[in-house]
Parts: structure tokens; sequence; C-alpha cells
């Protein structure tokens, strides 16, 4: 059965708390609007639903990031969060502007973590901003885009943050490799359509709050 | 910048004579950050071009080298954002878009 998806945001744009209810509906048919706060999404019944919160998110991805994290002196303090963010919101839109269109959203997988320079903890996040989309050959297909570090301390920032640049191409490849299950998991379906709802993709009729700047989903419609 | 040079090879050297080994120096930014250990025990100094209490922020970006974007391909989005934005320009803090990159596209 096809649902009509609500999301509510009461803490921005695909951001913290979002009250989501789902209505059943026959329309089959897709569409999607923004109605101030208030996303609205008519997901057909053949819809293939991907938590990408729950696919990267995982002990298993968690530790190779900390792994890496280690080599420059850096502990991993947070899980693995994963956002949708538009364009203009990205860090280093000013810079390159036409990089993609103003309605494009991205996909920000970001993760905290402390830096030890040599004795001061120096807070960091990295964020790591994803670019997802059906090529025109309808395929799904997701890549790095960009990244944004923010470090914050006292003293020995410069340090720490050459420290974290180093380690920088580790990191990412490792966010490549983690990227690479979910790309697999769309097979080589091809797909007409695709679009985001915060939180795991419910469809069910009571479905509870999510947090919008931990998980995302993304939803498929079979071309 | 001369002085603090000559002031931490002073350091280096008292440092060394107290049995201090492992002496590091480093640039962070237009400070200088000494380091110096011995057995458990550590040295630290901090020479700061202008002192402060308060934490700092330090943002670095970085894009991936790629082409521009493709025709034909489907992106997931809000059809209409820009028109919206400028009818209602509360929207752009609800998306988290800075003041500068909201003047980039309307």
């Amino acid at each position: 059965m096809s649902v009509i998806s609500k999301y509510h945001f009461l803490q921005g744009f695909f951001n913290g708390l979002v009250l989501h209810t789902n209505q059943p509906s026959s329309d089959e048919t897709f569409g999607g609007s923004l109605d101030n706060n208030v996303l609205t999404l008519r997901r057909p019944n053949a819809e293939h639903a991907i938590d990408l919160g729950a696919q990267i998110n995982t002990d298993a991805n968690i530790g190779r990031i900390a792994k890496q994290l280690i080599g420059a002196h850096a502990s991993l303090t947070s899980d693995l969060r994963v956002q949708g963010v538009v364009w203009p919101s990205v860090p280093y839109f000013f810079k390159f502007p036409a990089r993609h269109l103003p309605r494009d959203m991205l996909i920000k997988v970001s993760f905290d973590f402390d830096i030890d320079v040599p004795i001061w903890d120096i807070g960091a996040t990295l964020s790591i901003y994803l670019f997802a989309f059906l090529d025109s050959k309808k395929h799904l297909q997701v890549r790095i885009d960009g990244t944004h570090l923010a470090l914050t301390g006292l003293i020995g920032l410069e340090i720490a943050q050459k420290k974290i640049e180093a380690a920088m191409p580790q990191v990412l490849a490792q966010v490549d490799e983690l990227l690479k299950p979910i790309v697999a998991g769309a097979g080589n379906i091809q797909f007409a359509h695709m679009y985001y709802m915060p939180g795991k993709g419910s469809r069910a009729i009571g479905a509870p709050p999510v947090n919008a700047s931990h998980d995302l989903s993304v939803g498929l419609l079979v071309a | 910048m001369e002085q603090d040079q000559k002031l931490v090879n002073g350091i280096r050297a008292l440092l060394g004579d107290a049995g201090y080994g492992d002496i590091v120096t480093q640039q962070d930014g237009n400070n200088m950050l000494l380091t110096a250990r011995r057995g458990n025990g550590m040295v630290t100094l901090h020479i700061a071009a202008e002192a402060t209490t308060k934490r700092r922020r330090v943002e670095e970006t970085s894009v991936q080298a790629h082409d521009v974007r493709e025709s034909g391909i489907v992106v997931p989005g809000i059809d209409g954002v820009v028109e919206q934005l400028r009818a209602n320009p509360e929207l752009a803090k609800a998306m988290n878009i800075p003041d500068a990159h909201l003047k980039q596209i309307l």
C-alpha cells in the first residue's frame, strides 16, 4: 500500500527532532512538497528504501574510521551521523557554487573526535559530504564530494590540523569502502526517481519521532 | 621571532642539562610549542604571539576532484527551493544556509 508521509521539522530542515506521521493512500504516484517546516512525500508501494544510517553507522565502520584516527593521535568520540543537507548549506558552497544546483541535497556523514597534541585534548568534527544520484543509465551512484574539518581548542590547533590532514586520505579511503555495499545493494536496477527521508524511512502508521541529525534514508523508485 | 628562537635554544639547553630528552619544537600557527620528556615526566612550553584564554576554532574545507554536475542525472532535492527562500527568508535559517551563501543564490 502507498503511504503519505509527513515530516514536521521542529529544529530545522532535516535537523534534530522530526515528528513523523504516515497515512495509508491508494495513490501510487510519487509526489513531494515542502510547506514551511513540513515535508510531505507520497510514497508508492514499490519504493525501495535504504536506511543509510543503519548501513553507515555500523560497529565495523566505526572501527575502520577509529583505526585510521588512532594514527593521527585522535580518538573517535561519537557515532557516525548521517544527515541530509541542501547544497547551499554546505561549507564549501561559496567556493564552488556551480558544483551542484541550489535544489540539490547531499548526504553529510559526520563524527567527533579528540586529538592529543601532545597533551591538550582538542575537539574536532569531520563532516564528509556525499553526492548520491541516479546516473544517465538510471543506476545509483554515491561518491565523496568534499570535506569540512572543524577544530576547537586553546593551543596546538594548527599542529592537530596537519596531523588530521595527513590522515585524511586513509579516512576517505575507508569511507569509500563503506559506500560500496550501499551501491551494490541497489544492484543493477534502473531507478526513475530518488528522494531523501529523515530517519529510517518507516512506513508504519504509528511511526515514532526521528532524529534527522543522525539518520537518513533514501527512497528509490524502479524505472 | 629571533628572540623567541634564542629563548627556545636556551631552554632546550637547560632541559638537556636537566636530563630531559625527546625535545621537540613545533610551529603552531604564529605560536611555538616545545615539549620534552624525562621518564614519565614531561615539560611543555607554549610561546604565544598573542595571549588568550579563549578556545579557538579552526576550519578547513576540501573538495574532491570531480567533473562538473553531469546533465541527465536525477538528484534528490527540493524543487523550487530558491523561490521558497525568496518568499520566506526564515527558511534559510531552518536550512542552515549562511547569509553569504543565500545572497549568492537569490
